[in-house]
């Protein structure tokens, strides 16, 4: 009995702390979007994808836009959606694809890309922006499966410091140093 | 003997070359490479520029001032250390072997606070090369190596405490910040205490995303998002940080008073930064020339997700186009007002009131209605100013006047409510405001015996919560035919959690802390609709607000 309360006791006061030290997240973009697969991807099968938009807020011109690479063959399914969206209410786009024949050989790795955004329709389109603004959301999947040559996608390496780094202690201070090439 | 002595005397000579030259004996590499070097050199990073739509792929080399550079030998002691100038300039001399130059991550005062910018686990960004006999030794520390993001961060911070100094004579306290590349294990946020643990590994300080292998949002070269957390920092700092935090969608117009002004600073603090760069230094800008300064950019990957002008946010966001940014709820609208009252006053009042007022001048929480008794208080506004406020506010519709029927205040008031027939019935528009204490809003009615009314505040904007009783002519509350005491304060049936995207959150819409009565009145005769804010206000509601007042008789 004692330890439940001195356990209830300890969970208060940890919910308590994370609550009141998050004093500023960033401001989020009322629509939020996100694309899983909803099957297992194998090599040589087709996937189904869902992508799901939800929106905080009423709006009336959501548009949703899916960017399949060449390297993948869509079978069937919508790629891209437009209408009013009600607040809190869920938008799904449904879609199969199959890797192409011939991208087995790939060195990167396939990129679907999602963007959903609230803006007026001749707004929109893919990477371009405009001078009145965005509230726009993007998600992506990696395609992997039945590549060949994807072993560390270049993707990845990219995003990864290219120098060689060392952590060194010492003078009071610890220090994350990089060997900056000359 | 002759011989003996000039053996040791060769020796002796030996050791003493080799002492001060390093070159003795040759049984030790290191001591073989101890040099006495003095070095110099410039320190650059490369940044990004960004428009309305995202990053332009346009990069330029920006020098890294007021950043901390040692000169280190091979066991690892700092020899020598300095200071990076204006323009990035750095000198250094000492002697030691195998000795290398870095640049942390971290400045002096002189960049206006002592800023640090570190991993997740605590340890400080630097950048090394070796010292091998030249004299200049420059870094240009290029954007594909990611811990280029690091000195970004600097810089943005560098501006922005270079900015506060320049308004306030009170030092800044540190800032780390924390963030590392490929990695987005915590968000981006402001942890103001110095708990550690959970989303604050490392305590106290600004928290920004690095991305992910596979891509991912990242934040190091967001310039109005760092520029966004450091107003939380700033807060913080002056001890005027009430937000409750948590999640916030900018098209959000039902927030927490305390949330919405809190992030109402961050959103109007990137514009107020950058508009100053533009005037006094514009080549540590990174938008494209031409681009608005209040402009708040967001992009994941080089794609702006969110782009929106906080000093003219546009309609077409909102439904059907009816704006949306507006009340004291909305953190867009605190930033408009904020950029409106820059324009019209200067920068230094409008930081006066928030560093002056807020932190000790109120027991209230930090939100725009502070703000704006702060104004009151500290500059005793004459008509004209006030008309400039009025004007401001009430374009984001917040109403902080009196109403067109402030003299209803107690019940000697003799204008009377027109009572509603069943059916659609648009009610009367009332500002719970006064600058002399707590505003009560007296409505009279003449209501008959044996009929039934509906009484009720509705359309609730700007934080108000109300409160209603019935009173008599004697002042009393009123009990009614159905033995019911005619007070109000949320209407029945009032769902306060598990809305759809909190569970448990207070909403300052509409109608979630506005007030209903059924009054079946026991004498025909002339009752008083006392309109007040509730004494049991929830935190996240107003002193002041926006209702209208309605009576259907049903």
């Amino acid at each position: 009995m004692r330890f439940e309360k001195v356990l209830v006791k300890c969970l208060c006061i940890g919910l308590c702390a994370l609550f009141t030290t998050l004093a500023g997240a960033k401001p989020l973009s009322p629509i939020q979007v996100s694309i899983m697969p909803a099957n297992t991807p194998a090599q040589g099968q087709p996937v189904q994808f869902v992508v799901r938009a939800t929106v905080t807020m009423d709006a009336d011109n959501v548009h949703i836009l899916v960017s399949v690479p060449e390297s993948l063959q869509v079978l069937d399914g919508e790629l891209q959606w437009q209408g009013p969206v009600s607040k809190g209410q869920e938008t799904l786009l449904r879609f199969s694809a199959i890797l192409s024949e011939s991208s087995t050989a790939l060195e990167e790795a396939p990129l679907i890309q999602v963007q959903a955004a609230v803006l007026s329709g001749a707004q929109f389109g893919g990477n371009q922006g405009n001078a009145l603004g965005r509230l726009a959301a993007s998600a992506h999947y990696v395609w992997q499966t039945g590549l060949a040559n994807v072993a560390a996608s270049s993707k990845t390496s990219r995003l990864n410091s290219r120098l060689k780094s060392r952590v060194v202690k010492g003078n009071g201070i610890t220090v994350h140093e990089f060997e900056l090439r000359p | 003997m002759h011989c003996k002595s000039s053996f040791y005397s060769w020796l002796m000579l030996c050791l003493l070359v080799a002492a001060l030259s390093g070159c003795g004996g040759g049984s030790s590499g290191e001591s073989a490479q101890t040099t006495t070097a003095s070095v110099s050199g410039t320190v650059r990073y490369e940044d990004r520029e960004y428009s309305y739509s995202g990053f332009t792929g346009n990069k330029s080399y920006k020098s890294v001032r007021y950043a901390v550079v040692d000169l280190v030998d091979a066991s690892g002691a700092v020899v020598d250390t300095t200071v990076t100038d204006e323009q990035g300039y750095y000198e250094l001399a000492g002697r030691g072997a195998n000795m290398y130059v870095r640049v942390l991550s971290m400045t002096s005062e002189a960049a206006g606070s002592h800023i640090e910018v570190r991993d997740y686990y605590g340890a400080v960004y630097a950048v090394r090369q070796n010292v091998s006999g030249e004299d200049v030794l420059n870094f240009d520390i290029a954007y594909e190596d990611r811990i280029a993001g690091a000195f970004n961060i600097l810089d943005v911070y560098t501006n922005a405490s270079l900015f506060v100094e320049q308004m306030s004579n009170t030092p800044l306290p540190a800032l780390n910040v924390h963030w590392q590349a490929a990695s987005s294990r915590y968000g981006t946020y402001f942890c103001q205490t110095n708990y550690v643990g959970g989303s604050c590994p490392q305590g106290k300080g600004i928290y920004l995303l690095g991305g992910s292998s596979s891509g991912g949002d990242t934040d190091e070269y967001d310039d109005d998002v760092l520029y966004h957390e450091y107003g939380h920092y700033l807060e913080a700092a002056y001890g005027a940080q009430d937000s409750p935090g948590g999640r916030h969608y900018l098209t959000d117009n039902d927030s927490d008073l305390r949330l919405a002004w809190s992030e109402g600073l961050g959103g109007f603090f990137p514009g107020a930064v950058k508009s100053w760069l533009k005037e006094n230094n514009p080549e540590r800008l990174s938008i494209s020339s031409g681009n608005i300064s209040t402009y708040f950019v967001d992009t994941v990957g080089s794609t702006a997700a969110i782009s929106i002008d906080m000093g003219n946010p546009s309609t077409m966001f909102c439904l059907w186009g009816v704006d949306c940014f507006v009340y004291s709820s909305s953190e867009v609208a605190v930033a408009k007002v904020l950029h409106e009252m820059r324009k019209a006053f200067g920068m230094q009042a409008v930081w006066d009131v928030i560093s002056g007022y807020l932190p000790s001048g109120t027991v209230q929480s930090s939100t725009l209605e502070s703000f704006w008794d702060g104004w009151l208080e500290q500059r005793a506004p004459d008509a004209q100013e006030l008309g400039t406020l009025h004007s401001i506010f009430e374009d984001r519709q917040v109403y902080y006047q009196s109403d067109d029927y402030e003299s209803d205040d107690d019940h000697t008031f003799t204008r009377k409510l027109t009572v509603c027939g069943s059916g659609s019935c648009s009610g009367e528009l009332h500002y719970l405001y006064s600058q002399s204490g707590a505003d009560v809003d007296m409505i009279s009615f003449d209501a008959q015996s044996g009929r039934s009314y509906l009484i009720e505040t509705l359309d609730l904007s700007n934080g108000a919560d109300t409160y209603i009783r019935i009173l008599d002519a004697m002042q009393n509350v009123v009990v009614d035919a159905t033995g019911q005491t005619m007070v109000n304060n949320d209407r029945p049936g009032t769902v306060y959690c598990y809305t759809y995207d909190n569970p448990c959150r207070i909403h300052n819409d509409d109608a979630m802390l506005s007030s209903s009565l059924t009054f079946t009145p026991l004498q025909s005769t002339t009752y008083y609709v006392e309109v007040s804010t509730s004494s049991s206000k929830p935190a996240a509601a107003g002193r002041y607000g926006t209702y209208t007042v309605r009576i259907v008789e049903q």
